[in-house]
């Protein structure tokens, strides 16, 4: 606890672990169950099954390299082990994805919130100012944006968690047969696929370094995946038991959407699925800050910069650009799939080959 | 450690001018107003809505020249707003005047009509409070899709809404004031929501119905009926293919909900063979169904297995104390009746309906996955020849403070 | 400035005289145990047998003044120093010294309740506005040397007396070297009151929320001490300062460990949800009128728009004046005289509220929200606290009516990580919570049996991180154990 006092720009383990969470945690997970039922039918509850499996080896390798080059993110350790342009490429391949992503989130959360809660506000407003104000705790730093993760997790997940309870009622547990009708093989492909979307591992490259105590990194991490999957688990079966196959690959948001069908007899609150639309502001706020940090951290380690805040302002119109840039939600859906394509070249394949390459040409350190 | 607050006038630099980027953003989005702000009493609060088909021969739209005349059905869409100024605690509230206005327009699109509306009214339509949607038996015979479209897709609608289809005109239901209730929207919707006190009618709201309906197109939805003073709920409609294509009972809908697994409550009265006269009266606590499907080559058969619990609430037979024999002949009695209702409405279902809405082909897809890939395509006639076996066991619990 | 000239010592003495201000000393004391001796004891006793100066010199310091603290000096800017804080200055013509005699006393305040943080059970005496009586009101309550009070002046013109008082087996010594260097480095001419130091010591002065902690109560002080805290008092107010402060410890009042554990949990859950009431009511007021009826029950919907059926303002504008009538009968209150006080707050309260919504200027479910954030705001136990949430509930107010709820939560959500920012004496603002410390969690939203808390904070990095033996049974089962046998 002591080292908690001083150190800046610290995180512990626990801390970590939240933020992988609370990273992960954006509007990609309402959305999940349908593409996941898209590619798999019923089976898609059982894919947290291989998802967490894949995930755990990404986060395995990407640990052991952050062993490898101690001290250093992904933008040192890759240059070296890359040489110097493929290694800047690749590097400047995960921050146009974390821009873009961070555009992907707010555009799909601006248009969540344009048939939940404000249905007249033009979406520039809704993005704008989602970014201008979680831009702000990006300028502090990494220990700032961990406390927030921390409350954030606490006062976010329970109230979600809590709200599903109230739909578990309505699930018909025929809804989720049948399974292992088409062979495991389809579900391997789906959970390994599914790794693109949790875009929280990706941390993992730039925040290794920071971490009070190394050792720990691994267990944090695979806790946050456990957290994380047992999450996602929960999400895509209660919604399957509830809606069915058909339900819900039609369903746009299948995650959101559920929380509507809460029958419950007046509570102070009439519609539970506003106040659920509520948290998510909440949830995104930190994932919208990480990947600003994110980007700005990395670019000024690419440039040699010795202060990545001057970065965070100039980085927001970029955003705010790609954010309005496709014209309606399909072609947002779109660019969501390709997004979660090349995550799972950054998350699922990249690091395995890092980890190789480097093992092959002896660099990094002893063990 | 550094005194940030002392030594840098970086530090202060830079939160000034986070302070006036927020001013700057403040002064943009007030100056362009704020959207969706609409004040609560510029609202007209929809509670209820009622659709009816406009007889072919009144409607008077033309068809636009040079067009393909498409054959459109013209709705005439009832809603009920209540006047909020007529309510208890507003000022100059009188009893006197009607408490709702019940107002009508017609059109070819239910977002059209409720832009007249909304003109008509000189206030915001605003659908987040709508408790029903009562659809016209004439209109749900020609089909509910289109209109169903519209509430399912506009955000301000709970999904919660009551789905109701009305004997005869669906706008005749909105327009009676119920006695102890402020509308006629809420007096449905109250009824529908205690729906388990007696389980004779369905509580069918948008977001149930359409998992159903989109599944299969077969649903079954509640049942309202206007009357000269009162509006009646109970029994329901049945809906093939979006369509409407008969009705059911309410003893009737009791015994499919026996099949879907959702009574929770409500009554069932026996004759006591010992005398004549004697009735004994069952009230449900709980209930619980298993379905197990069974395939052999075509031959389908389901295993319907329902347990009844409950407690007996009146007993006028022979001597007035429950005694063990009361209790065998209850319980023996009642799962006669309940078998024989469902037997009842499962044949109705297979022989004049002809549409599976107790989602059997679910649960053989769920089941047997194997066996319904090799029957998907035939389903709709081995539907009609499915099997069943019922086994209903009634246990009475308790018999009320005496014996 | 009172001079006395004599002789001392008859003919064959020396002048003297003695140097007093006006009002600060205490006049018995120099009469009776100043004077008369210097006057008629040295003169009968001790003055002819007296050889030379020098022995002269040293018998009147050490034996002829019947006070406890005297003091050489030789320089003058010490002498007059001491002068203005109330010493005696004693001068003997022909030595180049002074003789400073303790004779402090001037009229004060007396030990009374504090009025700011009044407590139902608990230590009735407060600070008052002199810093001796202060620092002994501590100092009765820990009777331990390792309890140290150091002593400094701060201010060019005011040199105020500043004690800092600190555990010195508990506090950890990098906060406590934070608190002394902070201390050192304040360069002004003045510091009237511990608000003055406040300001300058803390992390960061834009915030609204306070990063120091003032209180009036001595427990409150004396527990802060015991959790390895620093605290300051300052002469001349009633207010000293604890650091470093988290908004835990600021939403804690010393009666929460007098009473049963159970009931103290209660009040502190209590109070954090008042808090948060103070901080968004209003605005959730206005969003759920203007911006999302449909999450309001509908029968409630109905008759919130029948309230406000004929009031001319938008829901923003109603909340705006109300709010803003709220603040003024507040501040009015607070300034005036404590009867005529009450009677502003009970004209306002009742009178205009009620009028206001009759002449339909508000709706009453406005009244009732604003008079629930009010009483909501009262609940707060430092009053630094409730404040800085009453100007934050402003500007959620104006977030709720341009975004809505979007809005609300958008503020509330800047708001936490503008806290998760702030750092007092390197403390997290947010500690226990954030940065998650599960066991201080014990002393947090609840209030743990104390059996249960034997450990410090572990936030403050304390040296002596155990209240209690922290392997030791349980006083109950240890009587239940025996009971057996």
């Amino acid at each position: 606890m002591r080292a908690l006092l001083r150190d800046n720009d610290r995180i512990t383990p626990f801390e970590l672990a939240v933020l992988m969470v609370i990273v992960t945690l954006e509007m990609g997970v309402t959305t999940f169950p349908r593409t996941m039922t898209e590619k798999v039918g019923t089976e898609s509850w059982l894919i947290p099954l291989p998802g967490f499996l894949f995930s755990l080896l990404a986060v395995y390798f990407l640990v052991r390299l952050s062993k490898l080059f101690p001290g250093k993110t992904f933008v040192e350790y890759s240059q070296e082990i890359l040489g110097s342009i493929i290694g800047k490429l690749f590097v400047i391949i995960v921050i146009a994805f974390w821009v873009s992503t961070s555009a992907r989130i707010l555009r799909q959360f601006a248009d969540v919130m344009k048939v939940n809660l404000l249905f007249r506000t033009p979406i520039e407003v809704i993005i704008f100012s989602m970014l201008l104000f979680a831009a702000y705790p990006a300028r502090y730093g990494i220990e700032p944006m961990a406390r927030l993760a921390i409350i954030v997790a606490f006062v976010t997940i329970p109230v979600g968690l809590f709200l599903f309870a109230f739909v578990i009622p309505q699930a018909k547990f025929d809804n989720l047969l049948p399974v292992f009708a088409q062979g495991p093989l389809l579900l391997l492909k789906a959970g390994f696929l599914s790794v693109g979307s949790l875009e929280g591992i990706e941390l993992l490259l730039v925040l290794l370094p920071f971490i009070t105590q190394p050792r720990k990194s691994l267990k944090a991490s695979t806790w946050a995946l456990a957290v994380l999957w047992s999450i996602i688990f929960i999400v895509n079966g209660v919604v399957l038991a509830v809606f069915g196959e058909k339900e819900v690959m039609y369903l746009l948001r299948p995650g959101l959407t559920i929380i509507q069908t809460i029958e419950l007899p007046t509570l102070f609150v009439e519609r539970l699925s506003s106040v659920y639309v509520a948290t998510w502001v909440a949830l995104i706020f930190p994932s919208i800050s990480m990947f600003l940090f994110l980007a700005s951290t990395s670019l000024a380690k690419l440039f040699g910069l010795k202060e990545q805040k001057i970065l965070i302002y100039p980085l927001t119109p970029v955003i705010f650009a790609l954010a309005i840039l496709p014209s309606n939600v399909l072609e947002v859906e779109n660019i969501a799939n390709f997004l979660e394509q090349i995550g799972v070249f950054i998350i699922g394949i990249m690091p395995l080959f890092l980890f190789l390459i480097a093992k092959i040409r002896k660099k990094g350190g002893s063990y | 450690m550094k005194r940030c607050s002392y030594s840098s006038s970086l530090h202060m630099k830079v939160k000034r001018r986070l302070t006036l980027l927020l001013v700057i953003f403040l002064f943009c989005i007030g100056a362009s107003g704020c959207w969706d702000r609409v004040e609560i009493d510029e609202r007209a609060f929809v509670l209820g809505v009622a659709i009816d088909l406009v007889p072919p021969s009144e409607s008077h739209i033309e068809p636009i020249p040079g067009q393909v005349p498409i054959r459109d059905n013209i709705y005439d869409m009832t809603v009920e707003i209540p006047i909020v100024s007529q309510m208890a605690g507003a000022e100059g509230g009188s009893s006197e005047k009607e408490p709702n206005w019940v107002i009508s327009s017609t059109g070819a699109d239910i977002t059209e009509i409720s832009r007249t509306i909304m003109h008509r009214a000189n206030r915001f339509l605003f659908y987040g409070h709508q408790k029903v949607l009562v659809i016209g038996e004439e209109l749900a015979k020609e089909g509910i899709k289109p209109i169903i479209d519209f509430f399912d897709r506009e955000p301000e609608t709970n999904k919660r809404v009551k789905l109701i289809i009305a004997e005869r005109d669906a706008k005749e239901t909105l327009k009676i004031t119920p006695k102890l209730s402020s509308a006629a929207s809420l007096y449905i919707f109250e009824i529908l929501e205690h729906e388990h006190r007696s389980s004779r009618l369905i509580d069918s709201n948008i977001g149930r119905a359409l998992v159903s309906l989109r599944e299969s197109g077969n649903a079954l939805l509640a049942r309202v009926r206007a009357s000269e003073e009162e509006v009646v709920v109970g029994g329901s409609a049945i809906i093939k293919d979006w369509k409407l294509v008969g009705w059911l009972g309410e003893i009737e809908t009791r015994a499919a909900m026996f099949v879907m697994g959702e009574v929770r409550g409500g009554i069932i009265t026996i004759q006591d063979p010992r005398a004549e006269g004697g009735k004994i009266s069952l009230e449900i606590s709980s209930v619980k169904r298993i379905i197990t499907p069974y395939v052999e080559g075509d031959d389908v058969t389901f295993n319907i297995e329902v347990l009844i619990e409950g407690d007996i609430t009146e007993n006028t037979g022979p001597n007035l104390t429950v005694s063990r024999e009361t209790v065998e002949i209850a319980q023996e009695r009642i799962g006669v009746l309940v078998k024989e209702d469902i037997k009842s409405i499962i044949s109705k279902v297979q022989q004049e309906f002809k549409a599976d809405f107790f989602l059997f082909s679910h649960l053989l897809a769920a089941r047997r996955p194997h066996d319904w890939k090799r029957l998907e395509s035939r389903w709709n006639e081995i539907f009609l020849k499915v099997k069943l076996n019922i086994d209903v066991r009634v246990r009475v619990r308790r018999f009320g403070v005496v014996r | 400035m009172v001079f006395r000239e004599w002789r001392i010592g008859g003919e064959q003495g020396f002048d003297a005289a003695l140097i007093f201000v006006e009002g600060m000393v205490d006049k018995t004391v120099i009469n009776e145990e100043i004077l008369r001796p210097l006057m008629f004891e040295v003169e009968e006793t001790k003055v002819d047998k007296a050889t030379s100066n020098e022995e002269f010199y040293h018998f009147i310091l050490k034996s002829a003044l019947s006070v406890a603290d005297i003091k050489e000096v030789e320089e003058y800017d010490t002498s007059v120093f001491h002068l203005m804080a109330g010493m005696v200055v004693f001068l003997i013509d022909g030595f180049s010294k002074a003789i400073l005699i303790e004779a402090k006393g001037w009229e004060h305040r007396g030990i009374t309740e504090p009025e700011t943080e009044t407590i139902i059970r608990g230590p009735r005496d407060g600070f008052s506005e002199t810093l001796r009586v202060n620092t002994a009101l501590i100092r009765r309550r820990i009777r331990d040397p390792n309890l140290k009070i150091e002593t400094i002046q701060i201010g060019r013109r005011t040199k105020t007396d500043i004690a800092l008082l600190y555990m010195a087996d508990i506090a950890e010594p990098k906060i406590l070297d934070d608190v002394k260097g902070r201390l050192n480095d304040i360069d002004t001419d003045s510091i009237l009151e511990s608000g003055y130091l406040e300001q300058f010591i803390e992390d960061t002065w834009l915030s609204p929320f306070p990063q120091v902690q003032a209180t009036e109560r001595p427990d409150e002080v004396a527990a802060g001490l015991l959790e390895g805290r620093v605290g300051i008092l300052t002469d001349n107010t009633p207010f000293a300062l604890l650091v470093p402060a988290t908004l835990n410890s600021l939403m804690q009042s010393s009666e929460d460990y007098y009473q049963r554990w159970l009931i103290g949990s209660f009040t502190r859950l209590i109070r954090f949800f008042a808090n948060f009431l103070a901080l968004v009511l209003p605005s959730l007021y206005i969003a759920l009128t203007s911006f999302h009826p449909e999450m309001i029950p509908t029968r409630l919907a109905l008759s919130i728009a029948a309230s406000r059926e004929g009031v001319p303002f938008p829901a923003f504008m109603e909340a705006f004046i109300m709010e803003g009538a709220i603040e003024l009968l507040r501040e009015a209150g607070v300034r005036l005289p404590s009867p005529i006080g009450q009677t502003v707050g009970i004209v306002g309260g009742l009178i205009i509220g009620e009028a206001a919504v009759s002449a339909n200027i508000v709706g009453s479910i406005m009244v009732i929200t604003v008079a629930l954030t009010a009483i909501s705001s009262f609940a707060v136990p430092t009053y630094d606290v409730a404040i800085a949430f009453r100007l934050l509930r402003f500007f959620l107010m104006i977030m709720a009516t341009f975004l809505g709820l979007y809005g609300i939560i958008l503020g509330l959500m800047i708001i936490l990580s503008h806290m998760a920012t702030l750092k007092s004496f390197g403390v997290s603002y947010l500690s226990p919570w954030s940065p998650f410390a599960p066991s201080d969690l014990k002393d947090s939203l609840i209030r743990s049996p104390i059996m249960a808390m034997r450990k410090r904070p572990s936030f403050m990095s304390t040296k002596d991180p155990d209240r209690m033996d922290v392997n030791r049974r349980d006083p109950e089962e240890k009587r239940n154990g025996e009971a057996d046998k």
